[in-house]
């Protein structure tokens, strides 16, 4: 069964359609990536998939299980979590202390005004494991705000991950990266994809980190779905190669 | 990795997240002296021109902004409507002692629960608005309590205030502690201060508070890491409104009385203007804008009636050259 299901999903603004009749499968354990020029409904599926609005017509099913109208901080619960195409994280915190208040609310902490020794190691593994895992230690202590671009998408995608989700939704995880870090950031979604066996549908431009990583790809364009289908098949079909591929971007 | 590089290199804006769980040496001398000049107040005040009373105001204005100071400055919820809660700790207990009973930790008691009740039942109405929406809202109601204190006239004395009550002496067992002399009330009142310090100091170090601070740092982001921060805004909400309502009990035991005044936006204006004049992100930053706020009032007010001028001057100068406040300025020097 799909982990995640889009049933002729329709998204209006007013007289705008930024997508109109989607229908998606993201099979368990996919790494999905999704592309189209500007403007195309991308972030719009995710706001959708992730519950900033409702569908205008149409049903979303995680899980086998409808989430449609279901808010996003409901969703995170159900193992859902995703980030967002302008970096959202806590500027003016360092990085351990957005690793942090990410891990307390993993744990389903906050309320608590007080910590056992136990617990308060418990969260310190935690915290470290992920600064392991995502190779920021060296950054720790350093205010948010302060590091390089790529270095705080890669803490945005250690908040998500402290969630422990099952879907992880990326929207153009790359954007704005040098080389080097946009390497990096390629290894990260295959590690998390092929060592954690993560669910991910990611946004991107990038062509080659889409068809060095993604198992399938679906292609917007205008709010409408252009087609789907693995890299080889995408990169060989017409219709993408005149709406997307083809184009000077 | 060590837990002292961490407390260390918190951010100043984070500030007092730092907290004490390993030895952060500049903040832990910081701490002494000001607990060392506050037990000591009643002895130097009058050397410096002050007199013990003075240091009781301060107190008191150092605790409701303590607590406010949880909700402004550590989650970014401005609230105009304070003197509200602290109003009904000032006429909870003035009542009481009035009409119900002699004993004056009872009198606090029903204060400090009539205020914070009141404050945690009307949070839920506030914490679903945001910015500049929860300012009004929180002076729209802070403004229904003052009204009912004006036009209930036969209960709270109307404009004219409540007067007919005085705090009483406090037993313990066969022991009396004398709360007429001003010198055991300051004591009496540093007692609560000091409860409200370790209460706003645990919360800043714990769970709740990082949630808090992050909250003011990125709703969005808590949102989506799946938390429904309402719930949170109005935790400390009502955590500050039990904090100004036991400042308020305190302040009519202070005056034995209390006005519509004590509950008016005029005042919920001054506890802001004290914790901005102080440092919004300090955990010390209320007790230096009330210094600054007592003081100021206290000598100007001999002079002029516009003494509030002054402190609305003090406060854009303040904003203009240390718009962290006078804390945040030095904090902000000193790590560098
Ligand atoms: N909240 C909104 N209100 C009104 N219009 C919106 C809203 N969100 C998106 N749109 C419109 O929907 C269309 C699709 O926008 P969307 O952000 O989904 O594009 P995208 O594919 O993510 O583009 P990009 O590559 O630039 O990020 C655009 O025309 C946009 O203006
Ligand atoms: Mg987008």
């Amino acid at each position: 069964m799909s982990l995640l299901s889009l049933k002729n999903v329709t998204r209006r603004f007013g007289s705008l359609s930024a997508l109109s009749n989607i229908s998606m499968e993201v099979p368990q354990g996919e790494l999905r990536a999704v592309i189209g020029p500007n403007g195309a409904g991308k972030t719009t599926l995710f706001n959708l998939i992730s519950g900033f609005f409702p569908p205008s017509e149409g049903e979303l099913l995680f899980d086998g299980q409808s989430v449609k109208g279901v808010p996003p901080e409901k969703l995170v619960h159900r193992g859902m979590i995703r980030t967002f195409q302008i970096t959202e994280i806590f500027l003016d915190l360092s990085v351990y202390e957005n690793l942090e208040i990410a891990v307390e609310t993993a744990h389903g902490l906050n309320l608590r005004p007080w910590l056992s020794p136990a617990r308060r190691r418990q969260v310190r593994a935690h915290i470290d494991e992920l600064m392991q895992t995502l190779h920021l230690e060296d950054l720790a202590y350093r205010m948010a705000g302060e590091l390089a671009h790529g270095d705080q998408r890669v803490v945005e995608i250690a908040i998500a991950l402290a969630r422990e989700p099952r879907l992880l939704l990326l929207d153009e995880p790359t954007a704005g990266m040098g080389d080097e870090e946009t390497d990096r950031m390629t290894d990260l979604i295959r590690h998390l994809h092929q060592e954690r066996g993560i669910t991910m549908l990611f946004i991107e431009h990038d062509m080659s980190i889409i068809f060095n990583v993604a198992d399938r790809i679906t292609v917007l364009d205008n709010g409408h779905l252009l087609a789907e289908g693995t890299p080889a098949e995408i990169s060989a079909n017409a219709d993408v190669q005149a709406a997307y591929l083809g184009a000077a971007r | 990795m060590n837990a002292t590089t961490i407390q260390d290199k918190t951010s100043t804006l984070g500030g007092s997240r730092a907290g004490m769980s390993s030895v952060d040496l500049p903040r832990l001398a910081a701490a002494l002296v000001i607990w060392a000049l506050l037990l000591s107040a009643p002895f130097w005040l009058p050397l410096v021109g002050g007199y013990t009373v003075l240091g009781t105001r301060v107190l008191i204005f150092a605790l409701v902004t303590l607590g406010l100071n949880l909700l402004l400055g550590f989650t970014g919820g401005l609230s105009f409507g304070h003197a509200a809660y602290f109003g009904l700790g000032a006429y909870g207990t003035g009542l009481m002692l009035k009409f119900v009973t002699a004993s004056t930790p009872l009198a606090i008691l029903v204060g400090v629960l009539v205020g914070g009740l009141a404050a945690t039942l009307l949070g839920p109405i506030t914490v679903r608005r945001k910015g500049i929406y929860f300012a009004m809202i929180t002076i729209a109601i802070g403004q229904m309590f003052y009204f009912i204190a004006v036009r209930w006239n036969s209960l709270t004395g109307g404009e004219d205030g409540l007067t007919g009550f005085a705090r009483t002496n406090v037993h313990f067992g066969g022991w009396t502690l004398d709360l007429h002399n001003p010198t055991n009330f300051y004591y009496f009142t540093l007692f609560f201060f000091a409860i409200g310090c370790f209460v706003v100091w645990m919360v800043l170090r714990s769970p709740l508070g990082h949630t808090f601070v992050a909250i003011r740092e990125n709703p969005k982001r808590l949102r989506f890491l799946g938390l429904p921060i309402g719930v949170y805004i109005w935790i400390a909400f009502a955590i500050s409104g039990f904090v100004a309502a036991l400042a308020g009990s305190l302040y009519a035991l202070l005056n034995n009385f209390t006005s519509p005044e004590d509950m008016n936006w005029i005042l919920s204006g001054d506890f802001v203007i004290i914790c901005v004049l102080g440092g919004m992100r300090t955990f010390w930053g209320p007790l230096v804008g009330s210094v600054i706020y007592v003081v100021v009032q206290d000598y100007l007010s001999s002079i002029t009636v516009n003494w509030m001028s002054f402190i609305g001057a003090i406060f854009v100068l303040s904003v203009l050259f240390f718009p962290w406040g006078l804390l945040g300025f030095f904090q902000g020097r000193f790590k560098k």
